[in-house]
């Protein structure tokens, strides 16, 4: 019985909370976390407010890339998801809104299949985006470009397939259907072994 | 800081609590998992696990180690084949090698992952050859964001039914629900501890069992 005993220190001890061992560890903190709205700039809450149509039930995130923190707040209006985006003094850099894919317009995905053709053979478009920056805007005339679908730019989330590999690519359109960047996006991985 | 995942571990504990009066045995499975992905569709496994069952005293059942490979075959699938080899610490009993093909579809839907995973595996026990087919539906969710970060937790659950055949053999079923906690502890590692609740053949003389899987996973 003394094994048992010494197997479920083991355990506890291994899963003793999170916060001792985020000290301790000395590799580049790269993490986004789920926080409180009191843990949100103050001016980004009322931004949030004013942009998010006073939406009750809002998501708080806090991302951490090295030295770099940005803040991010989620929330649903008539079905689509926002994402608003802070740097770490709470400043406004854009509003995100999810798109279904076929709301494209016809002659713009002509545009993006091109620029996706020259990539790989095969790929499917996971996510669509309207992205809308701050141009030192008010939250006011940011929210009235949103009702005019004013955007900038279309970012889009695709899985390509080629012989080799299974990928996936962030890039960004502008509202016209020009190639602006791309960047790679980890390989998703599994929170499961499933052999 | 608050915590968004204490509640977690209540979920946890539940399945030891709620069922310690209707198990016929508890099991404790310790084992150590490699994995490494090359970068291209291929992927390997591999796993050393040790049985133990509790049922009278701490009794140490067998060891065994296994290799899996996968390929991508699509955007959210694979297919898979593994060989198994089982040491049993019961000399009356013949050793076992295990064969399995398989074929896994996942997708992430926002920070939740589910994953359909049919398997066929063959079982070699001195002449016996069984066979098995196997649908398991699994998922995880990181408690903490769209992705367990290093020193997150994440919870993991799964169910699985089991059709089993053999020559000379009535068919048998059985059912296994598992629940868990990982965490990642590093990039690299992380921990798992999972517990399952098994019906065996329970079209028949159903058996009743409780493993505890601990596990460590680390990626090369």
């Amino acid at each position: 019985m003394i094994r048992y005993k010494v197997l479920w220190i083991c355990c506890v001890l291994a899963f003793a909370k999170a916060e001792l061992s985020k000290a301790q560890s000395t590799q580049k903190i790269e993490r986004e976390e789920k926080i409180d709205a009191i843990d949100f700039p103050k001016n980004a809450l009322q931004t949030v407010e004013e942009i998010g149509y006073s939406r009750k039930k809002v998501k708080f995130y806090r991302e951490t890339d090295g030295d770099k923190t940005s803040y991010e707040a989620k929330l649903k209006y008539k079905g689509s998801k926002y994402s608003i985006e802070f740097n770490q003094n709470g400043i406004l850099e854009d509003v995100e809104i999810d798109l279904p894919k076929r709301e494209i317009p016809k002659e713009t995905r002509t545009l993006l299949n091109r620029r996706l053709d020259t990539i790989a053979r095969k790929y499917r478009i996971e996510k669509v985006q309207l992205q809308y920056l701050n141009k030192g805007q008010t939250s006011l005339e940011i929210q009235t470009r949103i009702d005019r679908k004013d955007f900038d730019n279309y970012e889009i989330i695709v899985a390509f397939k080629d012989k080799r590999k299974i990928y996936r690519k962030e890039i960004l359109f502008d509202n016209k259907g020009a190639f602006i960047q791309e960047r790679d996006i980890k390989r998703q991985e599994y929170d499961f072994i499933l052999f | 800081m608050t915590s968004f995942y204490s509640r977690a571990f209540l979920f946890v504990l539940l399945p030891l609590w709620s069922f310690s009066q209707v198990v016929d045995d508890v099991i404790v499975q310790p084992s150590i998992n490699i994995s490494w992905e090359t970068g291209n569709r291929w992927s390997f496994n591999s796993v050393i696990e040790q049985r133990n069952s509790t049922e009278d005293s701490f009794k140490a059942l067998h060891i065994q180690a296994a290799q899996f490979a996968s390929y991508d075959i699509g955007f959210y699938s694979q297919l898979g084949l593994g060989i198994m080899y089982r040491e049993l610490f019961d000399d009356a009993r013949p050793e076992e090698v295990r064969f399995t093909e398989q074929y896994v579809y996942s997708r992430k839907y926002n920070a939740l992952k589910i994953a359909h995973r049919a398997r066929w595996d063959q079982r070699l026990r001195g002449d016996r050859t069984t066979h098995r087919w196997r649908y398991l539906l699994s998922s995880s969710l990181p408690l903490n964001g769209f992705a367990a970060d290093v020193s997150e937790f994440y919870l993991t659950a799964s169910l699985e039914t089991v059709f089993i055949a053999e020559r000379n053999e009535r068919p048998g079923y059985d059912q296994r629900f598992s629940l868990g906690i990982g965490r990642q502890i590093n990039k690299k590692l992380k921990l798992q501890l999972v517990t399952e609740y098994r019906f065996e053949d329970f079209t028949a003389n159903t058996e009743r069992l409780l493993f505890l899987n601990i596990g460590v996973y680390y990626k090369l």
